[in-house]
């Protein structure tokens, strides 16, 4: 991991935590700021400056642009059981890695720049792009279908 | 014996048991297998001992539509034929190719695979190959140089070995010279035969010399050896007048053209640099050139529906562009800062299904002899550009399902054909099927010995009678003219 300006693993895991709680029982916790959050969660795994990198490439190209709500919705949605695991930052790695492994082994991919990726790292990618300044991608709307 | 046939006086008449037309991998073979048995041999060549302009100039042709490369580019008209530039790329055919796979049609040979083991063994040594094992873990030198773990994976590694490359011309002719049974007329072109009333039999073949002096053979049995694209064109010659004869009752011959299109589709980047990919270039073990490639299982081919696809890996030397660094980031959790391993580019060989509408046909234009010169109508279709997109699809979610890296598509990987401007494309100069092998004469030009259907003394050598396709048809080139040697020695006995 790059660690010239990544939050604290304790930090990120918060910020995972928050996110999809916030996502999953909204009316429970208020998130302040769940843009900054989300991308700590991101951080988590990967590196936070490739992933915005791919992820402004993939919003660039896609005709119906997500909106963060709708991508933090979608990783939550993959893993309903993330707020038990997330004490763990070796158990959110694998989990994730695990889910990429799946989504390659069922073809669930998107192409960015003609590079394959599983579609739970393209959403990562996406998050911290939605999160990032400097992002050429639209905030929200429609370019089409996607 | 060696003898020029611009030397003889016009009408001359040469007699023979056996005919073979052509000193290729198939006609030396051959002749080799038929040294020893008492049958006086005659083998017509087109060209000399070297390539000379005159004689290269009769394996000009057409192109049409579609894109292909300069038919004289990859034949050779000399003793030794095209092995004068042969790659020596050798692998035999594996047994599900030998089989009808009731989605592909037309597909399946007249008989099984292990019909033909002890001629590979025997072709093996005739092409300078090392030995007969094509199992990766029998290459395997660890630990920068062997085969990728995929147990239990959707992909295998293939095998290939490299000949040094023998080339038959120069390996086989003082052998050939000292053998008193056997006949080599050098600028010696067949033109046509002549048949008996019947169209069943051939009489004579009518041949040329270089500078155009006219003579004949009369023999046996004739072989025509002179390619997957001659052979065809000599039979459309030969029976454009006699409608029907020589093969052609069912417009059979010239159709079913083959060669493989080779297509740049991607480039893959391991995620760990200490990925064993040097098993995948070409390397020397034990003294044998060797290459491996990445292919899929046969149960993923036949529950894909997917034509024989061969993955080769070449080291890239375009670096990481565009979004690759980040890509590299992602897959391996490794930070931007760092470099990430070579990336690799892939290439993409399918083997072309039997398709009636690719085919050889006459030209419109005439060489120097008279005759018309040969018009390639490659054709390419859906079970083509399918292998190609699903292929490359699969092969990119395989390598990401089991954390060896990341894959991008590259232009060719759309399987449209021609592919897109700027898309490195290879063919193989492998030319096959245009008199194809098959028990039913409305299917094949020749039966499973290898004789044209309906005639009685005339057969068929080399890869014009592959019934589908062969990535590296030398071996089995060799191996079937091995197989036709002990067929015709027997029948002549």
């Amino acid at each position: 991991m790059n660690g010239r300006c990544f939050p604290s693993r304790r930090r990120v895991l918060q910020g995972i935590a928050a996110v999809l709680v916030a996502t999953i029982w909204p009316e429970e916790r208020a998130v302040a700021d769940a843009a900054a959050l989300a991308r700590a969660g991101v951080a988590g795994y990967t590196d936070l400056e490739a992933a915005r990198q791919i992820g402004c490439a993939w919003l660039s190209s896609v005709r119906v642009v997500p909106t963060l709500e709708q991508l933090v919705a979608e990783l939550a949605a993959m893993a309903p059981a993330w707020p038990a695991l997330m004490r763990s930052p070796h158990e959110l790695r694998r989990l994730l890695a695990e889910r990429v492994r799946e989504d390659f082994a069922r073809g669930s991919t998107i192409a960015v720049d003609g590079w394959v990726l599983a579609r739970t790292e393209v959403v990562l990618c996406g998050v911290a792009a939605r999160t990032a300044r400097g992002c050429s991608a639209p905030e929200k709307g429609e370019k089409g279908e996607a | 014996m060696f003898h020029d046939a611009r030397r003889l006086p016009p009408g001359a008449r040469l007699d023979a048991d056996i005919c073979v037309v052509g000193a290729g991998a198939a006609g030396i073979a051959l002749t080799r297998a038929l040294r020893r048995s008492g049958l006086r041999i005659c083998v017509l060549e087109s060209g000399g001992l070297a390539v000379d302009q005159a004689s290269q100039a009769l394996a000009e042709g057409e192109i049409g539509a579609m894109p292909y490369p300069p038919l004289q580019r990859g034949r050779l008209r000399c003793f030794g034929g095209t092995t004068g530039h042969w790659a020596g790329w050798c692998r035999p055919p594996r047994h599900r190719n030998f089989l009808a796979r009731r989605w592909v049609p037309h597909s399946g040979w007249p008989f099984e695979l292990d019909a033909l083991e002890p001629y590979l063994r025997q072709a093996h040594e005739i092409c300078g190959l090392g030995p007969y094992d094509y199992r990766p873990a029998a290459w395997a030198t660890p630990p920068s140089r062997e085969p990728l773990p995929l147990a239990r994976s959707s992909l295998e590694t293939a095998v290939t070995q490299f000949s040094l490359p023998v080339r038959f011309g120069e390996a086989y002719r003082a052998e050939l010279e000292g053998a008193h049974e056997v006949g080599v007329w050098l600028h010696a072109t067949v033109l046509d035969f002549e048949l008996d009333p019947r169209g069943r039999r051939v009489l004579r073949a009518i041949a040329a010399a270089t500078d155009g002096t006219r003579f004949t053979v009369r023999a046996r049995i004739y072989v025509l050896a002179t390619g997957g694209i001659e052979n065809a064109r000599l039979l459309l010659v030969a029976s454009a007048s006699r409608p029907g004869a020589l093969g052609n009752r069912y417009d059979l011959v010239g159709r079913f053209f083959m060669d493989h299109l080779k297509v740049e589709v991607g480039r893959f980047q391991p995620v760990d640099g200490e990925l064993p990919l040097g098993f995948y270039q070409r390397h020397v073990v034990r003294g044998t050139p060797i290459k491996g490639h990445l292919c899929f299982a046969e149960e993923v081919l036949e529950r894909e529906r997917l034509l024989e696809c061969y993955f080769e890996l070449e080291p890239s030397e375009d670096g990481h562009r565009g979004l690759g660094r980040s890509v590299w980031a992602l897959a391996s959790g490794q930070p931007l800062t760092r470099r990430p391993p070579v990336s690799w580019v892939v290439m993409l060989r399918v083997d072309p299904a039997p398709n009636p509408a690719s085919r050889v046909v006459l030209g419109e234009q005439r060489d120097a002899l008279g005759l018309p010169r040969p018009r390639v109508e490659l054709r390419y279709g859906e079970h083509e550009r399918r292998a190609v997109a699903r292929g490359v699809r699969l092969l990119a979610h395989e390598l990401g399902r089991r954390g060896l890296g990341r894959l991008q598509l590259g232009p060719g990987a759309s399987g449209m054909w021609p592919p897109p401007a700027g898309t490195a494309v290879i063919t193989g100069y492998h030319h096959m099927g245009t008199t194809r092998m098959h028990a039913d004469p409305r299917q094949g030009v020749v039966d499973p010995t290898g004789c044209v259907h309906g005639m009685r003394n005339l057969y068929i050598a080399g890869s014009s009678i592959f019934p589908g396709y062969e990535g590296y048809p030398t071996l089995l080139i060799v191996a079937l003219a091995l197989r036709l040697g002990a067929h015709l020695r027997s029948r002549l006995a």
